[in-house]
């Protein structure tokens, strides 16, 4: 009789650690801080096109990550992309061109990719100045807050 | 016999072409760029090299930059032939591209970025080495070429900075972003290869930092005023206070300004001038002693004529000279070749 109470006694407490262990672990999944992804994405056409133009987006103070991609792939003209923080700062060009004097048509490709932690916080601007440009421009982006 | 000498005959001339294709192998150029790539299955088995013809170009594309292609091999080698590059070192970069792309494209950042630069010329015998599979010429090694390894140290040393500026907090970011700076800047002054050392001053952002170091800028610009190339010119273009840019601009305007000038200046002689001529003899012999200051009377005397005919004259000159005084007369000048 003895030997069984000190068994039960026994199977009470592994069973309490077991199912407080199992709270104590829900507890800290609970407490991760969450997460946000904002994307954005946005295409751009050209067709035979000079107009300048300025895709803008915001990194607030929160924002943890910022991942970047643009993409250009173009059959005519020339198409310079460039990327600049909150403070003017450029982060990154490419300029991508076809031949002039060329009859037959040919495609340029061109992208950048930019990963950064803690961004400088305010608008930052990507800049597309097309001359006689046709083809699309891709920007990419994932937010991390 | 005849035999014996035949084949002494045909030793000979073995040797001889064997020799003489020997001394043809040591004369023909090795000007070349090799190397061995470690790439997956996504790329495609061509690399190409475009001539890069100012630091401002390092990220453009066309197919026109393109000088060169050659296939890789199954094991990652490739060879360039380069006798046709000019003698004088130049920028060039290597680029492949993912399979169904088209040549001209280009990368940059990521796990894809397809290219990597190297300082070329006419005699270059380059060797590099990327065992790296992602990207494809993160590691660069270069072989016999301490200009090159140079350069690749700039990369790297960016590269290095970048990346743990990217993981990095904002204000632990400026520190590294400091003594980035700080670094290239001193490579840039060290550095014995100008287009080693141009490369450094491009990586430094020069034209956000240029007033905060204007002495340095300054004094490299000095340095390297002996260099007549694409690279300086581009580079000294883009200095916020160039000292030759903005010559032609302010010396045409003074230019304009002076033949403004000049032409006011004439034209106003010329008026006088001509009011000066509408004098008679008499009038200019009496303007001229005006201009000394005497009196009607000493005019008078002078001619031997009347106060009331002087006066006269008088009159007559101040109308024609549009004045209104004598004081007016002391402060017109004219030549004495206004006279005539």
């Amino acid at each position: 009789m003895k030997k069984r109470l000190v068994y039960f006694i026994i199977c009470v407490l592994f069973s309490s650690v077991t199912t407080f262990g199992q709270i104590g672990g829900n507890t800290i999944i609970n407490e991760k801080p969450s997460v946000t992804h904002a994307f954005l994405y946005r295409a751009i056409s050209f067709e035979k096109d000079s107009k300048a133009d300025e895709v803008t987006f915001e990194i607030n103070p929160k924002t943890q990550e910022l991942h970047l991609t643009i993409k250009g792939s173009f059959t005519n003209g020339m198409v310079t992309v460039e990327l600049y923080d909150s403070n003017e700062t450029k982060q990154g060009n490419f300029t991508v061109g076809t031949q002039t004097n060329s009859e037959k048509e040919e495609m340029v490709t061109g992208s950048i990719t930019k990963s950064l932690f803690e961004p400088v916080p305010g608008i930052w601007k990507v800049k597309i100045v097309p001359t006689n440009a046709t083809g699309q421009l891709s920007i990419e982006s994932n937010i991390v807050e | 016999m005849a035999v014996r000498y035949l084949k002494h005959i045909s030793a000979i001339f073995i040797f001889l072409i064997t020799n003489s294709s020997i001394t043809l192998g040591q004369n023909k150029s090795n000007a070349q760029i090799s190397g061995k790539l470690s790439l997956d299955d996504s790329w495609d088995s061509e690399i190409y090299l475009s001539h890069i013809p100012t630091y401002d170009d390092m990220y453009v594309m066309s197919n026109e930059m393109i000088i060169a292609k050659t296939k890789i091999d199954n094991l990652g080698y490739f060879k360039f032939n380069i006798d046709f590059l000019p003698y004088g070192e130049n920028l060039y970069r290597l680029h492949i591209i993912k399979k169904g792309d088209t040549p001209a494209t280009l990368i940059i950042g990521g796990k894809d970025e397809n290219h990597c630069f190297l300082i070329v010329n006419h005699n270059s015998n380059i060797q590099l080495i990327c065992n790296l599979y992602s990207p494809p010429f993160r590691n660069v090694f270069f072989e016999n070429s301490a200009d090159n390894v140079a350069f690749q140290g700039i990369s790297n040393l960016v590269y290095i900075a970048d990346s743990i500026a990217a993981e990095s907090t904002a204000s632990k970011r400026m520190l590294i972003e400091n003594q980035l700076q700080e670094d290239l800047l001193q490579i840039a002054d060290t550095s014995n290869n100008f287009l080693v050392s141009l490369y450094a001053i491009y990586k430094t952002k020069f034209e956000s930092n240029y007033a905060s170091n204007l002495d340095f800028y300054e004094s490299y610009v000095d340095r390297w005023e002996n260099q007549d190339n694409n690279y300086i010119e581009a580079f000294t273009k883009e200095l916020p206070i160039s000292s030759n840019s903005n010559l032609p601009v302010i010396s045409t305007i003074l230019t304009f300004i002076s033949v403004i000038v000049v032409f006011l200046l004439w034209k106003f002689r010329y008026k006088k001038n001509r009011n000066y001529k509408k004098l008679s003899i008499q009038e200019r012999k009496i303007y001229e002693l005006l201009q000394q200051g005497v009196t009607n009377q000493e005019i008078s005397n002078h001619f031997n004529i009347g106060l009331s005919t002087v006066k006269s004259h008088v009159s007559s000159i101040y109308g024609k000279l549009n004045i209104k005084s004598r004081k007016d007369i002391l402060n017109l000048k004219y030549n004495k070749g206004d006279t005539a």
